[in-house]
């Protein structure tokens, strides 16, 4: 008698979520994030880039360059998509949101501690988070939050053999930032967020030759700097 | 007849193996497992958790995990040796020596964290380290997949276990199935445990007494079902930290400098050598760190702080240490290596 009774709750429960399930889920909109990149202001290229770092022109060669956003909410709901960047241009989905009018966008450049405790052999190999991605640092059962690699010519002697590369991760270099944006979503109409993503910005302030690589544990105040820099790299237009 | 049908059809496989190997070891560096077309199973299990735990086994065992095939899981970790190894430093691919000492396996359930410095926060993560390793087996968990991807065996005993392909996600499940058989837990140490008056011997009670005494103070570190409290210290036990600071390695926190974590002590008798660094050679020496209070270090726990034994209290904390030996676990056939039955 007693198990028929909880029983009969049990389906109570689950039928009057039922209920207002389907309301609420036509209405939502999906929000899809529009990634433009650059650098320096300009379309990012394969091509050799010049810039001027510390008063020194450099030449630089990206080589590889991926970066992991997660976390986004739209006020105070949270949208639960995990995108990984590469250098392309692109739009990918990162969640429903109901109608109505926000103020505020915010991420987070990384993933936060529980996204960074996935096991990523548990995804499919085309997920943000799988082990195919190339992300995950297998010494510390973690993901790298971002990569940037390059190829420098810094002493300026014509060859590009200054190798660049920060690969930063570990919880305590994850970095939220917050937009002010009036969006207003309107039932059942995809939203699209205009993100541009400047890579010349990780550089801010960085002395190449002498700030060069750190793979976080080798150099943790320079993995600092850079990771404090990431939130420079994004604009919502 | 079944049984000669069988054997000439192993012996194609295993020229069909040879040619494959001559193929592949002209074009590269890559050898396929010297295991490959040796003895597997006749029977396969009934039920899927066996299956997952047979899978896991024949890869802990096998030599193809590693770049250049010589090296498996077990090579370091050995049965006989409660799962660690006799050498300080064990050797990975092309003979390459590591940096710290095997640990031994038991009881991994228990574990909360795995490593000297507790960096896999779970088994099947724990898997891909060795792999990756650059000083170990060398060869990504993708590649894994890739080598063993024409493997008849291999592919049909995942479908069966886990209804998939062996992918990383197969291996990495199938070796932790297995990792979580290694139950020690037949010790002359439990059956005294579980009610067996007389499996302890007086100079072995001695001991027992002495490693739980406030005067020693072992068992406030190594407390628990596995000897171990999972902590992070410093026993002061090894000359020079330089080489390899500890957890700070992880966390980045001076705090952290020089701590490893308690190990288990279940078969410590034929673990040795001990210490994260394998420079400890005998109980006997280890017994003689504690009671001289080891190096004086600043992060040395302050419950390390010397002692004095006679000897034949010595002698009688070194039998108890001896009474957590599990034979039946280090000889039982279900983990040995299945290539050579
Ligand atoms: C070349 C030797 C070598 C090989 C091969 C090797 N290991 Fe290890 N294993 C070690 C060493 C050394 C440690 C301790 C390393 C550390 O703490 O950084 C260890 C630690 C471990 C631990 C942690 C135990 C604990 O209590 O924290 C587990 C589990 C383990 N290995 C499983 C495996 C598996 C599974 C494989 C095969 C995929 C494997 N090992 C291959 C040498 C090896
Ligand atoms: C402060 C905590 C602490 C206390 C107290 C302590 N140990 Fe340890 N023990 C450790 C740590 C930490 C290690 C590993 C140290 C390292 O690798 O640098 C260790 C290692 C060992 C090992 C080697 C195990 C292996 O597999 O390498 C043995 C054996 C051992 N202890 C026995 C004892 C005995 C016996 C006592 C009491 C006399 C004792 N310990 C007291 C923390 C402690």
């Amino acid at each position: 008698m007693k198990i028929l009774l909880s029983l009969l709750a049990f389906a109570l429960v689950l039928s009057s979520c039922r209920k207002d399930e389907p309301d609420d889920y036509a209405t939502t909109s999906k929000v899809y994030l529009n990634v433009v990149h650059k650098f320096n202001g300009n379309p990012l290229s394969d091509n050799d880039t010049v810039v001027d770092i510390n008063g020194h022109s450099v030449f630089m060669n990206l080589v590889d360059l991926k970066m992991y956003l997660s976390g986004f909410s739209f006020d105070n709901t949270s949208l639960d998509g995990v995108v990984l960047l590469d250098a392309n241009n692109g739009q990918y989905y990162i969640g429903d949101i109901k109608p109505g009018d926000y103020s505020k966008i915010s991420l987070g450049i990384g993933l936060d501690s529980v996204l960074n405790a996935s096991d990523p052999v548990t995804f499919e190999s085309a997920h943000p988070l799988s082990y195919n991605q190339g992300m995950y640092w297998v010494w510390a059962t973690k993901y790298r939050f971002f990569k940037v690699e390059a190829t420098a010519d810094v002493d300026g002697n014509g060859v590009f053999d200054d190798g660049i590369v920060y690969h930063i991760g570990t919880n305590d270099m994850y970095r939220q930032t917050e937009f002010t944006k009036a969006i207003s979503v309107e039932s059942g109409e995809d939203v699209i967020i205009n993100l541009e993503v400047d890579w010349f910005k990780f550089f801010n302030n960085l002395d190449l030759s002498s700030e060069s690589n750190t793979h976080t544990v080798n150099d943790v105040p320079l993995a600092t700097k850079v990771a404090d820099n990431a939130l420079g790299v994004l604009s919502i237009q | 007849m079944h049984w000669v049908y069988y054997l000439s059809n192993r012996f194609r496989l295993f020229l069909l193996g040879l040619l494959s190997i001559t193929i592949i070891s002209s074009c590269s560096e890559e050898h396929q497992s010297e295991n490959e077309g040796t003895s597997k199973p006749n029977v396969i299990p009934e039920d899927v958790h066996s299956q997952q735990v047979l899978l896991g086994r024949y890869l802990f065992y096998d030599k193809a995990l590693s770049i250049d095939s010589t090296v498996s899981c077990a090579s370091c970790h050995q049965q006989q040796f409660g799962f660690a190894d006799n050498v300080a430093m064990s050797l990975g691919h092309h003979r390459k020596k590591g940096t710290r000492n095997a640990l031994a396996l038991s009881n991994l359930k228990e574990h909360p964290y795995f490593l000297w410095d507790g960096a896999a926060s779970g088994l099947e993560k724990q898997v891909l380290i060795p792999l990756n390793d650059s000083l170990e087996m060398n060869l990504d968990i993708l590649d894994v997949a890739k080598r063993l991807s024409g493997n008849e065996f291999y592919q049909d005993l995942a479908e069966r276990a886990y209804q998939r392909p062996l992918d990383p996600f197969v291996i990495t499940r199938s070796i932790t199935a297995f990792e979580h058989t290694f139950l020690s837990n037949q010790s002359r140490y439990d059956n005294y445990l579980n009610g067996d008056n007389n499996a302890l011997n007086e100079e072995e009670l001695l001991g027992m007494d002495l490693f739980f005494s406030d005067r020693l103070k072992c068992a406030e570190c190594h407390s628990g079902s596995s000897f171990t409290d999972y902590s992070f210290q410093n026993n002061g036990a090894v000359t020079n930290y330089e080489r390899d600071s500890g957890r700070i390695r992880l966390t980045f926190k001076e705090s952290d400098r020089n701590l490893y974590k308690v190990p288990s002590l279940r078969n410590c008798e034929v673990s040795a050598p001990y210490m994260h660094d394998g420079s400890i050679a005998t109980l006997e020496a280890v017994v003689e760190h504690y009671a001289s209070g080891g190096q004086l270090i600043p992060q040395k726990s302050n419950k390390i702080s010397g002692f004095e034994l006679s000897l034949k209290e010595k002698s009688a904390l070194i039998s108890f240490l001896r009474t957590l030996t599990d034979d039946e676990f280090l000889t039982k056939e279900e983990l040995s290596d299945p290539f050579e039955e």
